[in-house]
């Protein structure tokens, strides 16, 4: 079980995250909604400390956190719980597919070269890259390194994924395949906090969805609940922007990708990034 | 003919010269390994920002750089004697300046020198690697110097090779100023060579073609060697998405 309590978070004069409390079961899949700016990455990345929170406490399992006090060993601990799968993927550039899967599992949880080597394999035969285990990540299209992406956070089998927009680098037509690995995972009783915008992605498998606003959780609920019955105006005007945009003839919701305007990092990283650079 | 250019003489010249080729290499060879050695920590002191440490290693690359490499060298010949005279004074360290071989203070002032240049070059390989490198490896429980070694410093190395090339042969060619404290490596031979036999350009063309043999094959190494560590850039240069 993973319970955020009271997550402030802020950049500078810029406060980000305003008191997010948040509970998701083991096998939980739990969807993130909101608009570019509203908190939602800077959460997922408070969770696995890429972001030191201000304050408030994150526990995870028999873990807990708490961000005021928190000492090296337990920032440690709580990476070896999570692992994440990132917008750009991030697959070392250094190593090949199998090597990137084995590095956590050889580096982390030390364990011997071949058993690593093996687990990895099955990992990559999983996400469908079996004949790919030998590229580098230069060599791999954007869904084909994603895939290795998913495969290397599974490996270590964190209690929870953390998925940051997994889907909103990628080719419309390569965005399906990455889903239905995310699905299969999901199936397989995998505990995964996703921010995205697929919204049948969301209506399908996720468990709970939570709308962002502002660095507030506005509404919370089962897809339900929140696509159907929704309750807060905020979340009314959201989803409709967002099924216009995907309606559109331009792609999946095109222009709410290039989230976190907030965030230095990921702003820095939209810079570096022709995909997200390019968008109007 | 015979008195405007010694033909015999200059070929004579390159077994002498050879047999201190060894020299060269072995203070080029050690300048380089401890400039590495030092020039990263300097850059990840300053990439690092860590407090006191980083102010002294920007003085120190300002001043290393901003003096030339002969003062550098009499600074560290008539300097470093004078630090070890206060030891042994003070303290009682055993440390005899006389017994300290000429080529150490050699050592001393190229590493001095050229750490503060690869410094710089290994700085700016580190920072050109995409900040997400790092979030991968702490996002599956990597700690930083984990991630620093095996997955950044790799990537970083490949960024920085050509201009590891050509600082090492910079550093090859300015090991020539080593006769200024009496160091007999390639150019001094040369002109001892060439007092001896009262010809001097000879002797300097001789010389001046072994350092272009020299650089020639490290630049056929670093060639190679970029090659090698370039392999994960695959296929294409370009980021396929």
């Amino acid at each position: 079980m993973i319970r955020l309590n009271d997550i402030w978070k802020a950049f500078h004069h810029n406060q980000v995250l305003k008191g997010i409390n948040l509970e998701v079961q083991k096998g939980e899949v739990v969807v993130l909604l909101g608009p570019s700016g509203s908190g939602k990455s800077t959460l997922l990345r408070c969770i696995n400390y890429l972001e030191r929170a201000d304050r408030g406490s994150i526990r995870i399992g028999d873990l807990e956190v708490d961000a005021a006090a928190v000492h090296k060993a337990e920032i440690a601990a709580l990476r070896r719980k999570t692992t994440m799968v990132f917008q750009n993927y991030n697959l070392f550039r250094n190593k090949t597919a199998i090597e990137n899967v084995m590095e956590g599992l050889t580096v982390v949880k030390r364990l011997p070269a071949a058993e690593a080597r093996e687990r990895s394999a099955q990992c990559l035969e999983k996400v469908g890259l079996g004949n790919r285990i030998n590229y580098f990540p230069s060599q791999l299209s954007g869904g084909q390194q994603q895939r290795v992406g998913i495969a290397r956070a599974m490996a270590m089998d964190p209690e929870v994924i953390l998925f940051d927009e997994p889907t909103s680098s990628l080719d419309p037509e390569v965005v399906g395949g990455v889903l239905e690995v995310m699905k299969g995972l999901a199936k397989d009783g995998m505990t995964m906090i996703v921010v995205t915008h697929e919204m049948t992605f969301a209506q399908e498998v996720a468990n709970q969805v939570a709308f962002m606003d502002d660095g507030v959780v506005v509404e919370l609920g089962t897809p339900r609940q929140v696509f159907e019955q929704t309750r807060q105006d905020r979340t009314r005007v959201f989803l409709q922007r967002v099924r216009r945009d995907t309606v559109a003839p331009i792609g999946p919701a095109m222009p709410i990708c290039a989230t976190g305007a907030n965030n230095s990092a990921r702003a820095f990283q939209a810079d570096m990034d022709p995909n997200i650079a390019g968008l109007p | 003919m015979g008195n405007l250019f010694d033909v015999s003489f200059f070929f004579s010249t390159f077994p002498e010269l050879a047999r201190v080729i060894p020299v060269t290499l072995k203070i080029t060879l050690v300048a380089m390994l401890a400039s590495l050695a030092v020039g990263l920590g300097v850059a990840l002191a300053r990439i690092y920002r860590v407090p006191f440490l980083r102010q002294l290693a920007a003085a120190y690359v300002s001043f290393a750089r901003g003096t030339p490499m002969l003062v550098q060298i009499y600074l560290s010949y008539y300097g470093i004697p004078l630090v070890v005279q206060f030891l042994h004074d003070r303290y009682g360290w055993n440390l005899d300046v006389s017994r300290i071989p000429a080529i150490v203070f050699i050592y001393f002032a190229f590493t001095f020198n050229v750490a503060a240049y690869l410094s710089e070059t290994i700085r700016a390989a580190i920072l050109a690697i995409d900040k997400g490198q790092m979030e991968a490896a702490l996002s599956v429980g990597m700690s930083s110097l984990q991630g620093m070694r095996r997955i950044v410093l790799p990537q970083a190395l490949a960024v920085a090779l050509p201009s590891f090339g050509n600082t090492v042969i910079a550093l090859v060619k300015d090991t020539s100023l080593a006769f200024m404290i009496s160091v007999v490596e390639m150019m001094g031979e040369a002109k001892i060579l060439g007092a001896r036999g009262l010809r001097f350009f000879e002797v300097y063309v001789a010389v001046a073609l072994v350092y272009w043999a020299i650089c020639i094959l490290i630049e056929r190494l670093v060639a190679v060697a970029e090659q090698r560590v370039r392999r994960f850039e695959g296929r294409s240069a370009v980021r396929a998405t």
